[in-house]
Parts: C-alpha cells; sequence; structure tokens
C-alpha cells in the first residue's frame, strides 16, 4: 500500500490551497462548456463538482502508483510531497488526449439532457472540486474547510437548487454539506430529472451501480426508469442495485493493484455485455481490466450526441 | 503472508468466492422463509445496545449467576491476562480438546498452552486444518475454506490421517479426535451468546465437536467476549438463530445450552481485551456471522489476511482496532457499504472505518 500519510497531506495541501486535488486551478481542466450553448441563469445550476474533469488525470497518475506500489522504488515516492508543482504539468503531459475529450463529451451530454428536461444553467466559477476524498481519507477537518469555501461562494451567488454529474458529488453535497455546512440546497443527480427520449442504441447493456447511487442514495429503480423511456435493452446482474458490488476505484490511489483486482471481480460478475457506469471514478476503473464499458449520459442521447 | 503474497495466492479468492456463491443464496431463502428472523434481528440489536450502555450491570449479573450455580468466574482486563487465568486452570502436560473460537484466536490462547507443555488440538475440522498448517483462519466461519482437497489430504498426514477423499479424510480425523476426546483433560470453547439471567452459555456448530470438547472432559473452560452477555436465554437463543441464518446455514445442525453439571468443573472467563472502553463500541453489536467478509470485494481478494492477529475483512479492521489497538489497515476499504447492507445488525462499519482513519490522521504529519 503506498503511505497513506503521503496521499492524504499532499491531497489536503492541493485542495486547501487551490480548491483542487491535483494542484491546480480549476480553468486548467474545466473547458467541457466552451463548446456548449451554456446558460448563465436558471433554476438548476448544474454543479459537476470536477470530478469527471479530474478523473482522466488521476487515471495517469493510479498507472503510474501501480508501478512504485510494494517495489522497492517505494520509498522514493515519500519525495514527492516536496515536487508538487510539477505534478500536474507532467501529469497533463501523459494523460491521453481522447480520456479529455470523453470526460468534456460526457458532460457536454449531461448538461444537454438536463437542458431540454428542465431550466438548468452554468457558471464555471461556481463550479468547485466536491472534497469527497478528503471525507472518505478521514479528514474533516480539511474537508469541512473545503465545504464551507465550496458553500460560501454558491450561497453569495444566491443557489437555491443544483443538479449534479456524478454520485460522488451528489452525496457530497445533498448529505454530507448540511452535516459539515450550513447548506440547505435542494439537491439532484441529473439522472432523477432528466426526461430521455427514445434512442436508437443496437446491443444488450448492464448495469453498474456505483455504489453511491445503489446504497447510499437509492435511486438504482430511478435510473431503470429512465433507461426504460429510452428502449436501450439493459440487464441486470444479481449484484445489483443496493446489494452492487464495487468497482475499486476508491482505493486506486492508495493500492493500484488490489484497486484493479476487485475490478476485475466485478467484470466477471457484469459478463459479457457493453457496461453502463454512472460515475467517472466506475467507468475508468473498470476500463483498467480492459472491459467495454461506457457512460450512461451517452448512451441515454441519440447519435448525434445531443438529447432532442 | 502480507496482502500482496494473498493476492497473488488465487486458492484464496477462489476459496471465498466458492463459499460466498454457496452461502450467499442460502442466506436469501433463510430470510425469505423465516421473515421473522429480520425481527429476532432487530430485537436482537436492540437488547445489545441496551447491555453494552450499562455493561459493568450485565457483566456483574452475569458472574453473579455463574458463581451462584458454581461456576468459577474469571475477569481478563487483556489479552495476557486471559491466557495467564487459563494457564492456572489447565496447567501443564494436559491434553486439552478446542472448540473453535475466535476469541481463543484473538488471544492466542492455543500457541500459549502448547508452550506450557501442554498437548491442544482444535477439534472444527477446519481449524484443526489450520492449525496442522500453522496457518491463520481465513475466515472467521470458515477457517479452512483457502485449502483444496488434495491440500487438506496432505496436511493432515500429520496426524497420520490418510484419505483419497473428503469423506475418508472426513472419517479419519473422526477417529482420531475420538481417542483425543476420551483422554482430555480440559475442554475449552468460546460462547456465542451467554444468558444473564440463567448463566447458560450458547454454541452453535455442524460438526458436533463442540458439544463433545465441552461435555467430555473433567473441566470445561468458556471463553466469553463480555459482548456476548444476553439478558434472557429467549434473546441468547434467537442470537444463536440470527447468527446461523445470516452466515448461510439455517437451521444450525446442533445448538448448545452448556452450564454447570455435577462432576465436571466449570470456569469462565470473561474477555474484555479493549471492548469495555473503546471509540468503536458499534462493532460490539457485532453477531460473527461472517457475511459481511464474504460479501467484501477487498476481502474476495485478500482474505483474512486484511487484517490484524485474528480478525480480518470489514468487521475484522474494526475489531483489530479495538483489540490490538492497528488500524492502518483500514486504509484497504473501499468504504463501499456493502457490509453494512449485508449485515443483520447494520453495524455502519464505513463510518467506523473513516473514524479509524481521522484518528490515524493525527499521527500523520500534516
Amino acid at each position: 500500500m503506498i503511505d497513506p500519510s503521503l496521499i492524504v497531506d499532499l491531497l489536503s495541501k492541493n485542495v486547501l490551497e487551490t480548491g483542487n486535488p491535483l494542484g491546480v486551478s480549476n480553468e486548467k481542466i474545466n473547458n467541457w462548456w466552451k463548446e456548449t450553448k451554456i446558460k448563465s441563469r436558471g433554476e438548476w445550476l448544474f454543479f459537476t463538482g470536477m470530478l469527471y474533469q479530474l478523473t482522466p488525470y488521476i487515471e495517469s497518475l493510479v498507472s503510474y502508483l501501480e508501478k512504485f506500489e510494494n517495489s522497492k522504488i517505494q520509498s522514493i515516492l515519500k519525495f514527492a510531497r516536496y515536487f508538487r508543482f510539477l505534478a500536474f504539468p507532467t501529469l497533463k503531459l501523459v494523460t491521453p488526449k481522447r480520456s479529455v475529450e470523453e470526460s468534456n463529451e460526457i458532460l457536454k451530454n449531461i448538461y444537454s439532457l438536463l437542458d431540454s428536461s428542465v431550466e438548468v444553467f452554468y457558471i464555471p466559477e461556481l463550479d468547485t472540486y466536491n472534497g469527497i476524498l478528503l471525507y472518505d481519507y478521514g479528514d474533516d477537518e480539511s474537508f469541512a474547510t473545503h465545504a464551507k469555501f465550496v458553500v460560501k461562494k454558491l450561497k453569495e451567488a444566491n443557489i437555491k437548487k443544483i443538479v449534479t454529474a456524478d454520485p460522488h458529488t451528489t452525496y457530497a453535497l445533498k448529505v454530507l454539506y448540511p452535516k459539515f455546512t450550513d447548506a440547505d440546497f435542494e439537491v439532484r443527480s441529473y439522472l432523477e430529472l432528466i426526461n430521455p427520449k427514445k434512442v436508437s442504441k443496437n446491443g444488450e447493456f448492464v448495469i453498474h451501480d456505483p455504489c453511491y447511487y445503489g446504497r447510499y442514495l437509492e435511486i438504482s429503480d430511478l435510473v431503470r426508469e429512465k433507461l426504460k423511456k429510452t428502449g436501450i435493452n439493459y440487464k441486470d446482474v444479481r449484484y445489483s442495485k443496493k446489494l452492487t458490488n464495487c468497482c475499486g476505484g476508491p482505493i486506486e490511489a492508495l493500492t493500484p493493484k488490489i484497486s484493479k483486482a476487485v475490478a476485475e471481480l466485478r467484470a466477471k460478475e457484469l459478463g459479457n455485455s457493453k457496461i453502463l457506469t454512472m460515475c467517472p471514478i466506475c467507468l475508468a476503473n473498470l476500463r483498467r481490466v480492459n472491459v467495454d464499458a461506457i457512460d450512461i449520459s451517452l448512451v441515454l442521447c441519440n447519435e448525434s450526441g445531443r438529447a432532442e | 503472508m502480507d496482502i500482496y503474497e494473498a493476492l497473488a495466492n488465487k486458492s484464496i479468492r477462489n476459496g471465498i468466492l466458492r463459499s460466498l456463491r454457496n452461502l450467499s443464496p442460502q442466506v436469501e431463502k433463510n430470510l425469505q422463509e423465516h421473515p421473522y428472523l429480520l425481527e429476532y434481528a432487530e430485537e436482537l440489536k436492540k437488547a445489545k445496545v441496551e447491555v453494552l450502555e450499562n455493561l459493568d450491570f450485565w457483566i456483574d449479573k452475569a458472574s453473579k449467576i455463574l458463581q451462584a450455580k458454581g461456576v468459577e468466574v474469571f475477569y481478563a482486563r487483556d489479552a495476557s491476562e486471559a491466557r495467564n487465568i487459563a494457564e492456572k486452570i489447565v496447567g501443564a502436560n494436559k491434553i486439552v480438546v478446542k472448540a473453535k473460537s475466535m476469541v481463543s484466536e484473538e488471544i492466542h490462547l492455543r500457541e500459549h498452552l502448547e508452550k506450557m507443555g501442554n498437548e491442544v488440538l482444535e477439534t472444527d475440522l477446519g481449524e484443526l486444518i489450520v492449525q496442522l498448517a500453522n496457518d491463520k483462519p481465513m475466515h472467521s466461519v470458515i477457517p479452512a475454506l483457502h485449502y483444496s482437497e488434495e491440500q487438506v489430504a496432505e496436511i493432515l498426514k500429520k496426524i497420520g490421517v490418510n484419505g483419497k477423499n473428503a469423506e475418508e479424510l472426513a472419517k479419519g480425523v473422526r477417529i482420531f479426535m475420538r481417542k483425543k476426546f476420551l483422554n482430555a483433560d480440559v475442554g475449552i470453547s468460546g460462547c456465542n451468546a451467554l444468558s444473564a439471567e440463567t448463566g447458560r452459555i450458547f454454541l452453535i456448530e455442524n460438526e458436533g465437536n463442540i458439544r463433545l470438547s465441552t461435555t467430555l472432559p473433567k473441566r470445561y473452560i468458556a471463553l466469553v467476549g463480555i459482548e456476548k452477555i444476553l439478558p434472557n436465554d429467549e434473546l441468547a437463543l434467537k442470537s444463536v438463530l440470527v447468527q446461523a441464518a445470516f452466515f448461510g446455514t439455517f437451521p444450525p445442525t446442533y445448538i448448545n445450552v452448556n452450564e454447570k453439571v455435577d462432576g465436571q468443573e466449570m470456569y469462565a472467563i470473561f474477555i474484555d481485551n479493549g471492548r469495555k472502553v473503546t471509540e468503536f463500541r458499534e462493532q460490539l453489536l457485532c453477531i460473527r456471522c461472517g457475511r459481511c467478509q464474504l460479501e467484501c470485494p477487498v476481502f474476495q481478494n485478500l482474505g483474512n489476511v486484511w487484517g490484524g492477529s485474528a480478525y480480518g475483512g470489514p468487521m475484522g479492521v474494526v475489531w483489530t482496532a479495538i483489540t490490538e489497538k492497528r488500524s492502518e489497515i483500514c486504509f484497504l476499504s473501499t468504504l463501499c457499504g456493502k457490509c453494512r447492507e449485508v449485515c443483520p445488525m447494520k453495524i455502519n462499519i464505513p463510518e467506523m472505518m473513516r473514524k479509524i482513519r481521522r484518528l490515524l490522521k493525527k499521527s500523520f504529519r500534516g
């Protein structure tokens, strides 16, 4: 296992200093909206929590950490805390462009699906990392500090209703922020608000419920209702909804090898159909074991890539 | 074995998944056919919460009823005290037959008694295999799930048992153990539930070895984790039924209700070992059905190697924090919440994992 103190300390410092776990300003990674006709006013603020934007870079980092894990050179990592400023430029160089483009495409599709269903708007300056990793690693103090920073910005902008893109951000804003801050926003996952139309997609899909949607937020049935409306042919495996199994993603930075082994088990359970994911971490971690997986937003839209 | 060796050891993963495939549908069936078990579980949780809120009272009550029945009662504050008490009761150069007990693993009693010159034999087949292989139980209920039939055959040769298949091997072990049971000086068991009303000790099993271990020897020691105390017989019985159902074998083949009988010396050692003063009290609701282990994706890959010296897996990480004050292993959890979902007591293990992390964070350089 990679030294948890190293990962937790780096993460805390980066988030508290820059608002971003990679230690860079959000502008450097948040570009999906630049090619989209976004509205600046509406009923529901689209808040991505930066997870889709961060995931391609995190995956690149994990592929390197995997080489260090449990090797003779693992001790080198302890010096990483002194070279934080080098991390993002290097990561950007080694992160596949197509992964970044795919994340952007997913966010465009989610926005488009929302735009055809509710009064949605987006303000890039308000969109911030959700802080969930700090919470997961038990750094409640840093999580609370960051959450208060996010909530302050949103409250100053008079935001009342927030729609999110991924399960971790949904859980953070809906369940955790009210516990750690004075947040009282109405928070929904985009999957709860959209009204998808019929789409023409061939083949059979198998659903991988993320743990936060399946167990913590319990919206798995609702997702299936939406899918039924589109006419998409999907199936469930034994371990789905509240009993879904983890993709292994949450431990990828601490132990990429075990995280990958967990993904392998999950991939076997899901079988040979194309896997539908609803979380950037699930999508990335399942793909580490070479499965055919796709984000649900790319399926819910028509071939044009946009909701009608 | 470390976590990476465990990861590379396919027999651990295969054994756990095989057990999961066999037992998980059984758990569902048990709960569908006997829906009252879920009510029992709720009732049990409520009773356990009440006992834990007033543990001193219940320990005192249970001790007094046991003493009134002629049982000699001891209280061990930690593992070392528990071993010393047991050592004094057992003495040296004795034959000791021992039922499978996680609390005895926790205090490493078998190894200690062996050092004192006793011949100590695990009487549960799986645990005996683990003992002979000088290994660690890979699951709290199915200790030898990671061994193939061929490996078991090889291991059992150490006690002169030979056989071509599982049936023959089991028969050989039965013959071997019978002699030991009949000649044993001391029998040791754990305790699945203790009734503070009657001092009765409830134990479930599927092989029949526990009743032989606890009734044949002239001297019987029951190791009782203090969280096993329940107010009455009815709750103690419900506790073992829920434990069996959530493990996957319902009804259990045998339910033993042990108490002091004429002609046998009986001793009860209450074991604290971090339980009474802990920041993780919710874990004491655990009835050790082992379901959270089988259902956990990290445990499925690492088995009990992900754990402390006795307990592993989701519940084991928290038990290890309680009994060994060892905690960095909590970072291997994905916090996916499956353990809480399948737990009959709905113990919020992910939140306790986070709490352990929170406490550890204070020791980081920051």
